[in-house]
């Protein structure tokens, strides 16, 4: 029982990437390090953000351990407002509180929401505001969360001189 | 009502650095000492995608370790849990509304080793249960903050080892794990307060005075309402890491109970700016190698350069990333650089074509269509022809060997190519390369191998006559027009297929051959077995034609394998076999090759239906589904 080795096709409309692989029995896929799906096909298809570096790994036993991964996106996980119609999450960019997301209210005792892939080796800060039914704000939860990522790949820019026969950056 | 088990699993971990005894701090940052707040120092983390209403968690010891966990609620009022990697329940808690409540996993033994706080915060019943998933946490005041600076040394914190219990704390015993290096470069020391307070450091880089630095410390004992000072040290060295685990556990009997735990665990990251660098990765001949060292490496990308590259050799070269903490960016796509002889660049291939398919017409022919991608290749490479490389004998086509068939590619990229009509059944295999033949530089073709297949096929309408209505009032009759008669072989010797409705006769002028009906065949000449070969054309041709023989030949595949000699009045093959099943055809005329059989076949006027009574394989048997009427 071992990883599985994968090939990855990203989609038409260029939102999606299916990972595929050979064999029989249940296979294990991991996302980033999470157990994403348990599956007996030989293919998922996983939606991957624009900029989002993700590690895939399929395995075909349980006991096996993903590699250590180091992922760009952070999850919230907030309980609910008693009082609350909706949450609004907001991030602070360029000096000034940006709105990325709003989740209206829907009686559940938690809610979570995942940021987009986020700049390596910055702090970035988010917060959670809770509205109330007049669109009262709550006091903000504000985070403020070092990020360490495995880096985004730089611009190629090497080029060749056939008269020096050298490969040079730019 | 008080919580039963917080006597026993007494030990507490808080951060230190309030303004008063016992206040609010939660700042990692701030914990350098002075006095015990009542801020937990956090060792894990959980996510909860799917929690039991109204629970909130307090806080997970760190012994339970990473993984999933499960939280259960066994009534309306009450939760068990078992620990990652654990198959067993904890004992059963009682969680009144409002209240806090320990939930101790015990082992084997029966000592209470891994727990979970929680809190019910909804007036609601308990329903369900959830995964959690436990996470080593980045920052805690274990591990403290990223540390980035070039120098060697070490940053200082220090929490409050807390006794919240009735119970003497005894046999404490403090240890790093001789795992992951930590005894390398993490320390700890004990301070006992002073007037409720420990020293307080001016930074996290200023040493605590007159501590003693140990990875192991036992038989300590914390009184109820006592707390120790628990300092850390981290020495940064020439390393750089995105994860260092640390860990510092604290176990403790209480109550009665051993191998109780208040450790201490996160995960730091030691980075350099000096590590940041782009890296160059080139193969010769060959992807390159990204485990092993690159080829350059330069703080900034124009600084890279590799070289000189040996002439008539194909490179792939890729730019990556790697960041103040060593980690670098996953290889995507290698650039190809082929070299000619002279060390010039022959340009890349264009990209292989996309949506490949083959879709078998009614006819025999096959219609390609694939689609390529300009905007996928730089202008010098783009493609404009496309190369169809096609076999129709079972065998894989050979781009290096095979002639393609050409076809000017259209502005919007789009194949759709018919073949020439195959026999019946025909396997077609085909590899479709996207080309560029610009006149002046050598045609190069995409390096796409999939092979991608279909069968040759023939759809006939051959229905039987159908009954009609005229309205739901009257039948009426089906005017079908029947099949033409005769059907010429060969129209200037007059060799000619005769339909009569109830049978198919072959006639060579004057002679009648053979009859097939619905239940035999009935040939009028002598049968010799005797093997028949020779290439062939089409599935029925005329032989040698004059006064000494003239001969009919039934072919399979290119093949002659039945000889019919009007002059000698023979008809020739290797043997009849009657154990094989005919191999059917609803072909609408006498006689329909097939890729490996060529059909006999019978027209019932009765029905309107054609099928076939007998077949000749490509070993040259004759498959017999009638009679052999032969006398």
């Amino acid at each position: 029982m071992a990883e599985v080795d994968i090939t990855a096709a990203q989609l038409p409309g260029g939102l999606s990437w299916r990972i595929s692989w050979s064999g029989s029995g249940t296979f294990y896929v991991y996302l980033d390090g999470f157990l994403y799906v348990t599956t007996t096909r030989t293919f998922y298809d996983i939606p991957v953000e624009s900029g989002a570096v993700l590690a895939v790994q399929v395995f075909d036993s349980i006991s096996d351990t993903p590699d250590r991964c180091y992922p760009s996106q952070f999850v919230f996980f907030w309980e609910r407002s008693p009082t609350a119609k909706s949450y609004r999450i907001d991030e602070y960019v360029d000096s000034e509180w940006v709105v990325r997301h709003r989740i209206r209210d829907a009686d559940q005792w938690m809610y979570h929401y995942r940021t987009r892939a986020l700049e390596d080796e910055q702090s970035h800060r988010c917060r959670v505001v809770a509205i109330g039914p007049d669109g009262v704000e709550g006091a903000p939860k504000d985070f403020t969360i070092p990020l360490v990522r495995r880096p985004s790949r730089p611009d190629q820019t090497v080029t060749y001189d056939a008269e020096t026969r050298m490969l040079t950056g730019a | 009502m008080p919580d039963a088990h917080a006597d026993k699993v007494s030990l507490v971990v808080y951060h230190t650095g309030a303004e008063i005894a016992d206040g609010w701090q939660p700042v990692v940052a701030n914990c350098l000492g002075g006095e015990r707040s009542c801020s937990l120092a956090k060792s894990l983390s959980w996510q909860r995608y799917s929690p039991i209403s109204g629970v909130r968690l307090i806080h997970v010891e760190g012994y339970s370790g990473e993984g999933s966990a499960t939280l259960q609620a066994v009534t309306v009022d009450t939760l068990r849990w078992q620990p990652p990697g654990e198959t067993t329940w904890s004992e059963t808690v009682e969680v009144p509304y409002g209240e806090e409540r320990i939930i101790p996993w015990a082992s084997a033994g029966g000592n209470y080793t891994k727990t979970i706080k929680v809190k019910r915060v909804l007036n609601a019943d308990l329903v369900g249960e959830e995964t959690i998933h436990l996470r080593d946490t980045y920052n805690t005041v274990a591990a403290g903050d990223d540390y980035t600076s070039e120098d060697v040394g070490y940053t200082y914190s220090a929490v409050g080892l807390y006794n919240a219990g009735s119970a003497q704390a005894t046999g404490l015993e403090l240890l790093i794990p001789d795992a992951d290096g930590m005894r390398d470069w993490l320390r700890f020391a004990t301070e006992v307060p002073v007037d409720g307070a420990i020293q307080t450091i001016a930074d996290q880089f200023t040493a605590p005075t007159d501590v003693e630095w140990n990875y192991y410390k036992a038989s300590l004992t914390l009184a109820p309402g006592a707390w120790l000072g628990l300092w850390m040290r981290r020495q940064y060295t020439a390393d750089v890491s995105a994860h260092k685990r640390v860990e510092i556990r604290a176990a403790y009997t209480s109550g009665g109970l051993d191998n109780l735990h208040a450790d201490l665990r996160g995960i730091a990251r030691r980075g350099k700016a000096s590590h940041r660098q782009y890296q160059l990765f080139v193969g010769q001949d060959a992807p390159p190698d990204f485990d092993a060292a690159p080829q350059d490496t330069a703080a900034a990308q124009e600084d890279l350069s590799y070289g000189p590259l040996d002439a008539d050799h194909t490179y792939y070269y890729e730019e990556l990333y790697r960041n103040a903490y060593g980690l670098v960016a996953a290889p995507q796509e290698t650039t190809r650089l082929p070299l000619d002889a002279e060390g010039d660049v022959l340009i890349n291939p264009p990209s292989g074509p996309s949506d490949v398919g083959l879709l078998a017409q009614s006819d025999g022919t096959i219609l390609v269509t694939a689609r390529y991608f300009k905007s996928l290749d730089a202008a010098a490479a783009q493609a404009n022809k496309w190369a169809i490389f096609l076999t129709a004998d079972g065998t894989d086509p050979d781009p290096d060997v095979d002639e393609p068939v050409v076809e000017t590619m259209s502005s919007s990229g789009i194949l759709e190519y018919t073949t020439a009509a195959h026999l019946d059944e025909t396997p077609i295999r085909c590899i479709v390369r996207a080309r560029r033949d610009d006149g002046e530089n050598p045609v190069s073709d995409s390096e796409n191998a999939a092979i991608y297949t279909a069968t040759a096929t023939y759809w006939w309408a051959n229905l039987p006559r159908p009954d009609l209505a005229i309205g739901r009032t009257y039948g009426a009759y089906a005017t079908v027009v029947e099949p033409d008669s005769p059907v010429y072989i060969d129209e200037a010797k007059n060799v000619r297929w005769v339909i009569t409705g109830h049978s198919v006769e072959l006639w060579a002028d004057t002679a009648l051959v053979w009859t097939l009906s619905d239940d035999n065949w009935k040939p009028e000449f002598s049968i010799i077995t005797d093997d028949v070969s020779g290439a062939g054309v089409g599935t029925v041709e005329i032989g040698t034609w004059d006064v000494g023989a003239k001969e009919i030949f039934f072919n399979v595949n290119g093949t002659q394998r039945l000889k019919v000699d009007v002059v000698a009045e023979t008809i020739t093959w290797n043997g009849a076999d009657y154990v094989e099943a005919v191999h059917s055809s609803g072909a609408g005329v006498p006689v329909w090759g097939c890729y490996a059989n060529t059909c006999f076949q019978f027209y019932n006027a009765a029905t309107g239906v054609w099928s076939t009574k007998m077949s000749l394989n490509s070993s040259g048997a004759l498959v017999l589904g009638v009679n052999l009427d032969y006398v």
